[in-house]
């Protein structure tokens, strides 16, 4: 049968031969498109629209990369979420996943400068560690008498929860939370923008879906075990985002701390496992953080390439300069922080309700609290865009139509997903 | 059918987006996108009404999450299906006249997309099931009427009218919202007919509708120009006359009527007629002395608008929704023919709107006087022009009505045959008589016969027209026939007054304008001139009200508080957060074995988590 997968990993292949021709970028965006038609026709029910939308935010950003070499490593890392996304056992979660930390180390080891090398090698050293608890988890997991090509066992055995519960810390490295984040800030900060966006965008969206997909069954029968767990971790992890992301001068920084932050949100799903709404959370969440964290990195792309601005010193005033995507950056960050009619807001909301719908309301309220907190530092970008005078006229290298075509796909996705989300979903 | 009802809704947004665009490349494109969208629209409309069986009911969620759900749905029934033939078809019109008015401005992609927009808006809100569309295109109207009247913003005043009518609506609009956010909280539905069906069970408690109703009768008051948020009508004429024609004169004023109209069950329950027809007679006195007076062409149509909405909702009030809804129908028809004929008749006058400076166009501009006549007909009530028998049928019933018979019949009556007096006043100082300002009367050339004085003609045949369907109009939109309680002596009463007070206007106005300008200077009526000019001084008093008592009050209070306690709070979360921040910060170091250590730590701190959530 003709998936998703097999489509983005042959393109991928064939992808080789058409470096350096101008062949490849629309090569690239036909492997997605059609990759997002055949999710359409074949993908299970709960997955489509997300599936659909993994390929089309990947569509938009191959719009705006230009290394080649990145351009097929997108494709692979798209083949191998798709095939963590319909992955269905735990054998074959755990190679899907183990194919998707190993594309996105190979994503960002392609350095050139230190500050690259330093990102990569902390990532590195974070997946292999992951890698090892993992499969350290699944052993202890076996050992419990698991079986490797069915979901989680529901009666678990004292030896199969310690297998659980260890391959969960390697998740958490790999969701970024509290305290498995450390390589993850260094590492979004300092790889180039790009490669930020893709990973803590598309890569870890998708494994927060994947892992809410295989895990939920088995933790909405242990509540006593999941609810304590991921409570600390969540509210340990969105404070921590936040308030590290207050006092930043450096934007990538600030976006870093705020995917941090985002991975407690995220984790709150697990924490209302019980509500028959935590399904819907972690969708609207997903679909919500990958249109609005991948734009916001691409922007911050361009804008560290067309006009030079690494900190917020640099952005004042670049509303006069480039009111557009000024404009376009500043809906992204609102969505971030929660404004209504934005996808972030509604994903936030239906997230707390479902917190609230398991009877937990003061970690809700916790959350909105913090969701309070973060308004503070995405309103101070916003500010020094709008707010601040031009001291210096920035030079604009170049200014290329299809980033910004990628840019108006982003930003339609987080605009339709704040207005008609419960239309569609 | 149901594809054509969505086609309907976005087709002018998708419109607005593509007029704008378009006109980027090509000023006329812009034209050209607005005329061909709001004509599939007319038409659209038109296929609906000609295959209209039943009430076309959609339900949809605009969000839902468990048993709380925001409801987002559309409604089509007869009542709706005027409106939106109204909307779409003087939409058309209008947008087909605006290809000469508005020929020669540099911003035509903006004008046809915001008039698209507020098309738009028009069709959600008289499309709408429940409080939620009918409130989102209640908004995109303010936004878009703002927008319009504001249009040409280099200039203060219209910029000051703008945020005027934006203001005014809003303080209405208020009350709109709190009246959902009640009424959801007692009944659980926003659903339109349901509210109406649970009125008609009586399911909610009397007080309670009627404290809902009353709400919802100030964002009337608020959109429809009533005393006493009138004022903004006015002012609003500094915008282009395409758009006082469209917006101020046969559409958007009428969404209060509309709203109160739809909810007309829920207004009979909750007892609450009586205070639309009391502010209705008020409105309609003000309006139509105020008119009298005016000097600016389009202020008088501004006043007559208000004082005619007025009736309608005196119709209403009187408790006849046929007899207010025709009237609503048939208004809009001929104050859009007036208010483009004025329209036609400033732009060839190089933009001046002074009457008084006009004067003998008749013989320069046949057709659009004969339009204006028919229009001018139909709005002082002579049969048999369609005005006639609304108007009548509306003085009937408030004079059958035991509530409504004493005051607010005799405003009513004295508001509705004074509409001959300023609508005659209007015609024949513009039309009739010698011009007063030569130099301007020379310049004077005839409009363009396709673009100007065919949509007057087409308007003017309708009004002329519709006068022979009252019966078939009024059964339509309301079920219920003009049951026009029969009152002997009212119909010859009424016409002979009218009549004579056409005859003293055109004896003063046209005759002896000397007499009239000396009886001006006296200073009995140069006080009531002065009273009447500035409409009773309801603007001022607003304005004295709202800086002297909220502003210099209220506001100043909240200042205080604000700034001395909220800001201090705020500031003291600042210096906690820096506090937090500069400890966390310590925890994060750079370097790998940190960052391991963390880690040990970390799993111990969540397997104490697990043992102690095992504990409780």
């Amino acid at each position: 049968m003709i998936t998703p997968f097999y489509i983005l990993l042959g393109f991928g292949l064939l992808s080789i031969v058409l470096h350096r021709t101008a062949l490849l970028k629309p090569f690239a965006l036909t492997a997605f498109g059609i990759a997002g038609s055949v999710s359409f026709m074949t993908a299970s029910a709960d997955l489509k629209l997300f599936e659909i939308i993994v390929s089309s935010v990947l569509f938009a950003f191959i719009l705006h990369e230009q290394e080649d070499i990145t351009i097929t490593q997108t494709l692979f890392l798209g083949a191998s979420s798709m095939l963590l996304l319909e992955s269905d056992s735990i054998l074959s979660f755990v190679i899907a996943f183990e194919s998707l930390s190993l594309i996105s180390v190979i994503l960002v080891s392609y350095v050139r400068t230190k500050d690259e090398v330093e990102g990569a090698v902390k990532m590195f050293i974070a997946s292999a560690l992951a890698t090892g608890f993992l499969f350290l988890g699944l052993t202890f997991y076996l050992m419990g008498g698991g079986e490797l090509q069915e979901a989680l066992h529901p009666n678990a055995t004292l030896f199969e929860m310690i297998g659980v519960f260890i391959m969960l810390l390697a998740l958490f490295y790999k969701l970024t939370l509290v305290p498995f984040h450390g390589w993850a800030v260094d590492t979004y900060a300092k790889v180039s923008h790009t490669n930020a966006a893709l990973l803590s965008g598309v890569a870890k969206t998708v494994a927060v879906v994947a892992v809410f997909k295989i895990f939920e069954p088995f933790l909405a029968l242990h509540l006593s075990f999941a609810v304590p767990l991921f409570i600390t971790v969540a509210v340990i992890t969105m404070t921590f985002g936040n308030f590290l992301a207050l006092f930043r001068k450096n934007i990538a920084e600030i976006l870093a701390y705020s995917s941090v932050a985002h991975a407690g949100y995220m984790a709150l799903a697990f924490v209302a496992v019980s509500s028959s709404y935590a399904q819907d959370g972690i969708l609207y969440m997903a679909i919500a953080y990958i249109f609005m964290q991948s734009a916001a990195f691409l922007i911050l792309d361009t804008l560290k390439k067309s006009y030079a601005i690494v900190s917020l010193d640099d952005l004042h005033g670049f509303a006069q300069q480039n009111p557009l995507l000024g404009a376009l950056l500043s809906i992204q960050l609102f969505s971030l922080a929660g404004i209504p009619l934005l996808a972030g807001f509604l994903a936030k909301a239906v997230i707390f309700y479902a917190v609230v719908d398991s009877g937990l309301w003061w970690v809700a309220l916790i959350a909105l609290l913090n969701s309070a907190l973060s308004v503070a530092y995405y309103a101070i970008i916003v500010k020094s865009i709008y707010f601040e005078d031009l001291k210096v006229k920035k030079l604009s290298l170049s200014n290329r139509t299809t980033a910004f075509t990628a840019q108006l796909i982003l930003v339609a996705g987080t605009i339709f997903f704040g207005i008609f989300a419960g239309v569609i979903l | 059918m149901n594809s054509f009802v969505f086609l309907l809704l976005i087709l002018p947004m998708v419109g607005a987006l593509l007029a704008f665009i378009l006109g980027k490349l090509n000023s006329r494109l812009a034209f050209w996108t607005a005329e061909f969208v709001s004509l599939t629209l007319f038409v659209l409309t038109l296929k609906l009404f000609v295959e209209y069986t039943q009430p076309l009911d959609i339900a949809m969620h605009w969000f839902s999450l468990g048993d709380f759900s925001i409801p987002f749905g559309i409604y089509i029934d007869q009542l709706s299906l005027v409106m939106l033939l109204i909307a779409t078809g003087l939409g058309f019109l209008d947008v087909h006249f605006a290809h000469d008015y508005m020929a020669e401005d540099p911003h035509q992609p903006r004008y046809y997309a915001k008039v698209l927009f507020f098309i738009g808006g028009m069709i959600l809100l008289v499309s709408a099931k429940d409080m939620i569309s009918l409130f989102t295109g209640w908004e995109f109207m303010g936004v878009a009427s703002y927008l319009l009247i504001s249009f040409w913003h280099e200039k203060k005043d219209p910029a000051d009218a703008g945020v005027s009518a934006f203001l005014f609506t809003r303080f209405g609009d208020i009350f709109l919202f709190a009246a959902i956010g009640i009424l959801f909280y007692l009944t659980n539905t926003l659903d339109l007919m349901q509210l109406n069906a649970m009125a008609r069970a009586g399911e909610i408690d009397q007080h309670k509708m009627y404290l809902v109703a009353v709400f919802i009768f100030i964002a009337a008051i608020g959109k429809s120009g009533q005393f006493p948020l009138f004022p903004w009508l006015m002012r609003a004429m500094e915008g282009p006359t395409t758009v006082s024609a469209l917006i101020h004169g046969a559409t958007m004023v009428n969404s209060g009527i509309y709203i109160v109209a739809r909810l007309f069950d829920f207004y009979v329950a909750a007892e609450a007629l009586l205070v639309v027809a009391a502010f209705g007679a008020v409105s309609a006195f003000i309006g139509a002395t105020s008119a009298l007076v005016q000097r600016e062409l389009k202020k008088v149509l501004a006043y007559s608008t208000m004082s005619h909405l007025s009736l309608a909702f005196i119709g209403l009030g009187a408790g006849s929704l046929a007899a207010g809804m025709t009237h609503l129908v048939n208004h809009a028809i001929f104050k859009a023919l007036l208010f483009l004929g004025a329209g036609a008749v400033i732009m060839m006058a190089s933009h001046v709107k002074d009457m008084w400076r006009f004067g003998g166009y008749g013989k320069k501009m046949i057709f659009v006087s004969i339009a204006m006549a028919f229009g001018a007909l139909s709005l002082s009530g002579i049969p048999p022009f369609s005005g006639f028998f609304s108007k009548d049928a509306i003085i009937a019933t408030s004079l059958a009505n035991p509530q409504t018979e004493g005051l607010i019949a005799t405003l009513t009556f004295i508001a509705g045959v004074l509409s001959a007096a300023y609508i005659s006043r209007l015609w024949f100082l513009t039309f009739a008589g010698e011009t007063r300002d030569v130099a301007l009367y020379e310049k004077v050339k005839a409009p363009s016969f396709f673009w100007i004085t065919l949509p007057l003609l087409i308007m003017a045949a309708l009004t002329l027209f519709m006068g022979f369907f009252q019966e078939d109009i009024a059964q339509f939109v309301s079920g219920s026939p003009l049951d026009e309680p029969h009152i002997p002596g009212l119909f010859f009463g009424l016409l002979s007054v009218i009549a004579l007070l056409g005859l003293i206007v055109y004896y003063y106005y046209v005759k002896r304008l000397d007499i009239t300008q000396k009886i001006a200077a006296q200073p009995l009526m140069k006080a009531i001139h002065t009273l009447l000019f500035n409409g009773y001084f309801i603007e001022f008093f607003i304005h004295y009200f709202v800086r002297e008592i909220v502003v210099g009050s209220f506001a100043r209070a909240i200042f205080w508080f604000d700034v001395n306690i909220v800001d201090a709070a705020v500031n003291g979360t600042r210096s906690l957060s820096l506090k937090v921040f500069k400890h966390l910060q310590k925890i994060h170091t750079a370097y790998a074995s940190d960052n391991s250590g963390a880690m040990l730590y970390g799993i111990v701190i969540l397997l104490l988590a697990l043992f102690i959530g095992g504990l409780l």
